[in-house]
């Protein structure tokens, strides 16, 4: 039986999905009389709204750890305090979409809806605890996305929808066979259910001589087909062209949003369902796909002169970073370490900020230079100082130097990784933060010291500054004084453990 | 002094800077740009005086310490904001409050994009300040990297000949060593649980104890990766060739200020944590490598001397020897044991001396190759000469500056020198043997100074190959502002040479605290 409070927990969702059809409905009466940017930011707002005040606990839901729908969707604190990050991050991209999007988009009304409906998506991702659920909703995400990616009027916008439909399918196809695998060994798809955490394996599965070995084996298959989304090693390799093809509004989407939503339920799922000795195996694979990730993130990026293809590869580096914090998640092993697990959701938090102010200054910049290329941008510092300053502090955080969020997210992630005997993990990332000072540095250098004569033309984004402007006190601030967002994170996190 | 005088000297010229940089599109500001950052960092540098001579030597320790505890405040993740100088750190702090000081009078010529300029000189000067005044690991560490934005800029915009490439190189040789420290510093952590260094007393804090230290990498390792981050940032052979390049495309004052403090960070970070915490954590690992360290020192003085040597670029040649009297530093450190054995600390307490001194003697020595660069628009040594006749006063500082850099009795640098060669030599063995190899780096050092004093300044005058030639009657002297740098370091060389106790004081309390710990 369906109760009103578990309408309640899932009334963000229902909003957001609601507000989809009424973008498409309103188009259909009222033609081109309302913006379908402004109805879809209008609802993402009064989503937000509910969830914050759900998350304030001034709705009151029963109590805040609440399942519902039969234990499908657990809607606690953890999972209320990602959806509001994955929520105003959508709503920011979203402000700024009129900004953006300027004729580059065919359907106006038909690509909001479909955003709205991949954000529904989303926002469930971080909430599931079954396995088919986070399924559907993984699949709700990309979906839409393929359609949201070919509403572009540039010619190769097919192909590049394309090659996101296929590589999404695998990654579908073989997390479908990693949670059947699952099923059939434990014969339950909750999160919770599939591995018993005392492990006590005899007795628990369905058949007597199912080994560690296979249920490893399914686990690999989950996380490589999670690898597509969160854009890491293996399915990394539609992220550059996908991300120089598509319009800029959705770049950004796959690449914070959707990068979110993927960590937080692969963060859910491995924290709920494994147990020390199993996931003592597993963290040395994540361990592995996290090195590739960075290694060929950061070798790639040092090539590009496109600056959105620099960004793609830099996401796979990030990917790779925050592997490192959830390969070293053992906390159950010893309530005294420090645990990789806080130092994950403040780099994921971090790095959406960060990453969001990088990339709106990156576009807002290239409008000026008319291009990507990282060339176009000399002496766009003298003539646009203000954008330029708030893009080097990106980018400065971004590479993990002190006095910003990126670097204390970065010690909190390698401190993890030390304390959980990940040293040569550690120092690998550190390593690898250090090729990466050269592409950020340089774009740096190309906006402040190298000169320029060219005339830029006078373009305007307001909403743009305003919200690149609070990513970068943000960015400051939180690097002064962590312990803000930290003991958020922790009273989050205090739910779920 | 009152409380929050060390948060003053840190944050005091970073907020300056700021200031500089946002409310000079003021018109009235933007005029005095100059005068402004002159003011500033006069304070900063009466203030650090004053702190210095108001440290209480009778008591040592810690002192002006102030103290934040909820900057990190993850249980399992506690990091303070935790600052306050004993008797090593306290003329390190004056230092870089004099060479601030100067290094703004030496850039008074610069007239390209003032504001962004003395922003990041001031802010450079702030965060070094914090570097050598942080008693917590991780905001050692905090200031230790934050000191490369306004280099890689200060060296980028306003340097000459190859400066993007330099500022680049230097930017990856300092992320480098921070890599090492930064990985050290997260093992020191897990291994005890704190990151404060010392015991503090009246915070009731608790540093970090041998006790408590357990890990299952090696100290030794832990020793070595905290090593090698600081011999990248010192420069110790072989990990020196980012100096050269970064010191001859950076402009006159972040010269300075490079060879001046930043470079004794490295020297300071070897005193601080791998003589002062490994003493603590594991005396044995520093007296089993001390010979190879000292050969190691003895190789740098004499391979820097050496190429020291065939330089023709002015600014090229005092990098080069800045290398060479590095190498001292690192001699110095390997006489650890002398305590133990011997009972005498004279290496260390030279080694920190060496710090201070070699930060006067080469800033004097940038800050007039810098005065000559402004009048003959060339450094190159052949191309110069005779330039006494024109510029008698700069000649003369520079030829003082030559003489403390080589050692003469009476300056600064012989004090330095000697206390490191008698603490070295006593020990005997490999030590000894480095010691004689390294004396001969003082002949060499008589050598490349009074060479380049004779072909650059002396004579007749210059060849009418040169690029001077046309202009050299229009060379001029300094002026008195300039004259006022000169002389304010000039009279701590002096200073130090004929009544070294002034500092040497402070640095025997520093020193012998380490092995009271």
């Amino acid at each position: 039986m369906i109760n009103l409070s578990e309408i309640l927990i899932l009334l963000p969702e229902i909003i957001i999905v609601s507000f989809a059809f009424i973008i498409i409905i309103s188009d259909l009466i009222f033609g081109k009389k309302i913006r379908p940017s402004d109805v879809a930011c209008f609802g993402m707002l009064f989503s937000l709204v509910i969830l914050t005040l759900i998350y304030l606990q001034i709705l009151k839901v029963d109590n805040v750890t609440s399942v519902a729908l039969s234990k499908v969707v657990s809607v606690d604190k953890y999972s209320l305090l990602l959806k509001i990050v994955v929520l105003s991050l959508s709503l920011s991209i979203a402000t700024v979409g009129k900004e953006l999007l300027s004729n580059t988009i065919k359907l106006r009304s038909e690509f909001w809806a479909l955003f709205m409906i991949s954000l529904s998506g989303m926002m469930m991702l971080t909430s599931v605890s079954e396995m088919i659920t986070a399924w559907v909703a993984l699949e709700l995400t990309s979906l839409p996305l393929i359609g949201m990616l070919s509403l572009n009027k540039k010619s190769y916008s097919l192909e590049i929808s394309f090659k996101y439909l296929i590589l999404s399918a695998t990654s579908s196809a073989v997390i479908l066979m990693g949670i059947s695998q699952l099923y059939g060994l434990s014969g339950s798809t909750l999160f919770s259910q599939i591995i018993p955490l005392n492990n006590a394996l005899e007795g628990r599965f369905l058949f007597e001589n199912s080994s560690e070995l296979l249920i490893i084996f399914a686990l690999i298959l989950i996380i490589s087909g999670f690898s597509f989304k969160i854009a890491a090693f293996p399915f990394f390799t539609w992220v550059p062209d996908v991300y120089e093809g598509s319009p800029s509004l959705v770049t950004l989407y796959l690449s914070i949003v959707s990068k979110i939503a993927g960590f937080s339920v692969l963060i859910r799922f491995l924290f709920e369902s494994i147990n020390i000795d199993i996931f003592s195996n597993i963290s040395l694979f994540i361990a592995l796909i996290s090195c590739i990730s960075m290694f060929y993130g950061n070798i790639m990026a040092i090539r590009q002169n496109d600056l959105k293809r620099l960004f793609a590869y830099s996401t796979i580096a990030h990917a790779g970073y925050i592997l490192i914090g959830i390969a070293s998640f053992q906390i159950f092993e010893n309530a005294e370490s420090f645990s990789g697990i806080n130092s994950t959701v403040f780099y994921l938090i971090s790095y959406g900020i960060t990453n969001l102010t990088a990339f709106l200054s990156m576009i807002a910049l290239s409008r000026y230079a008319d291009s990507y290329d990282v060339n176009d941008f000399k002496g766009l510092g003298s003539h646009q100082r203000y954008q330029s300053i708030i893009f080097s502090i990106s980018l400065i955080s971004l590479l993990g130097i002190p006095a910003t969020v990126g670097f204390m997210g970065k010690a909190f992630i390698f401190s993890g990784a030390i304390s959980n005997d990940f040293f040569w993990l550690a120092s690998f990332g550190i390593i690898n933060s250090l090729i990466s000072a050269y592409y950020y540095m340089r774009i740096v250098k190309f906006l402040f010291v190298d000169k320029n004569e060219k005339t830029f033309p006078q373009i305007k984004f307001n909403r743009l500054r305003f919200i690149t402007s609070v990513g970068a006190t943000l960015i400051i601030i939180l690097g002064l004084a962590p312990f803000v967002l930290l003991s958020i994170v922790e009273s989050a996190l205090n739910t779920i453990l | 002094m009152p409380g929050g005088t060390l948060s003053f000297l840190i944050f005091f010229p970073i907020i300056a800077g700021l200031f500089i940089g946002i409310a000079s599109s003021n018109k009235f500001i933007e005029k005095k740009i100059k005068t402004f950052a002159l003011i500033f960092t006069f304070i900063e540098m009466i203030v650090s005086i004053l702190l210095y001579f108001s440290y209480d030597k009778s008591n040592g320790g810690f002192q002006f310490i102030d103290y934040f505890d909820s900057w990190i405040p993850f249980e399992s993740f506690k990091a303070q904001y935790l600052v306050g100088v004993d008797g090593l750190s306290a003329p390190l702090v004056l230092l870089t409050g004099i060479l601030g000081f100067c290094a703004i009078i030496a850039s008074l010529k610069i007239n390209l994009r003032e504001r962004e300029y003395f922003m990041w000189l001031l802010i450079l000067q702030g965060v070094v300040t914090g570097v050598f005044s942080s008693l917590d690991m991780l905001l050692l560490f905090v200031f230790w990297e934050a000191e490369l934005i306004p280099m890689y800029f200060l060296i980028s915009i306003w340097g000459s000949g190859k400066a993007h490439y330099s500022a680049m190189k230097f930017l990856i040789f300092t992320l480098t060593s921070g890599a090492f420290f930064l990985i050290g510093i997260l093992s020191v952590y897990f291994a005890t649980g704190t990151f404060v260094m010392y015991d503090i007393t009246e915070l009731n804090l608790i540093g970090i104890s041998s006790s408590s230290f357990s890990i299952l990498i090696p100290s030794i390792i832990i020793f070595l990766i905290f090593f090698i981050g600081f011999a990248i940032k010192l420069p110790l052979f072989p990990l020196h060739s980012w100096l050269p390049d970064a010191h001859t495309d950076a402009p006159t004052a972040v010269s300075i200020m490079l060879a001046g403090v930043l470079l004794k960070m490295g020297g300071y970070g070897l005193l601080r944590i791998n003589v002062d915490l490994f003493n603590i954590i594991d005396p044995s690992i520093l007296i089993d490598l001390s010979p190879y360290i000292a050969l190691l020192g003895a190789i740098s003085v004499i391979y820097g001397a050496v190429l020291t040597i065939r330089q023709t670029d002015l600014k090229r040649l005092i990098a080069f020897s800045s290398v060479s009297h590095m190498g001292y530093i690192i001699l110095g450190i390997s006489s650890f044991n002398a305590f133990s054995t011997l009972g005498s600390t004279e290496g260390l307490g030279g080694t920190a001396l060496q710090l201070f001194t070699h930060g006067t003697i080469t800033g004097l020595a940038f800050y007039l190759v810098g005065l000559t660069y402004e009048r003959t628009h060339t450094r190159h040594i052949p191309h110069l000469g005779g330039l006494a006749i024109k510029m008698p006063l700069i000649t003369t500082f520079f030829v003082l500056a030559g003489f403390a850099s080589l050692g003469l009795p009476g300056l600064s640098g012989f004090v330095a020198e000697l206390m490191i060669f008698v603490g070295t030599f006593k020990l005997g063995g490999l030590w000894a043997i480095s010691t004689l190899v390294s004396v001969f780096g003082v002949v060499l050092a008589a050598g490349y100074t009074l060479w380049m004093v004779q072909r650059a300044y002396l004579g007749s005058g210059v060849s009418e190959q040169s690029p001077v030639y046309n202009d050299y009657d229009k060379l001029g002297d300094m002026n008195k502002i300039e004259l006022l740098g000169a002389l304010i370091l000039t009279l701590t060389i002096v200073g130090v040479g004929v009544y070294p106790s002034v500092v040497t004081d402070f640095f025997n309390i520093g020193i012998g605290e380490i092995f009271l710990r």
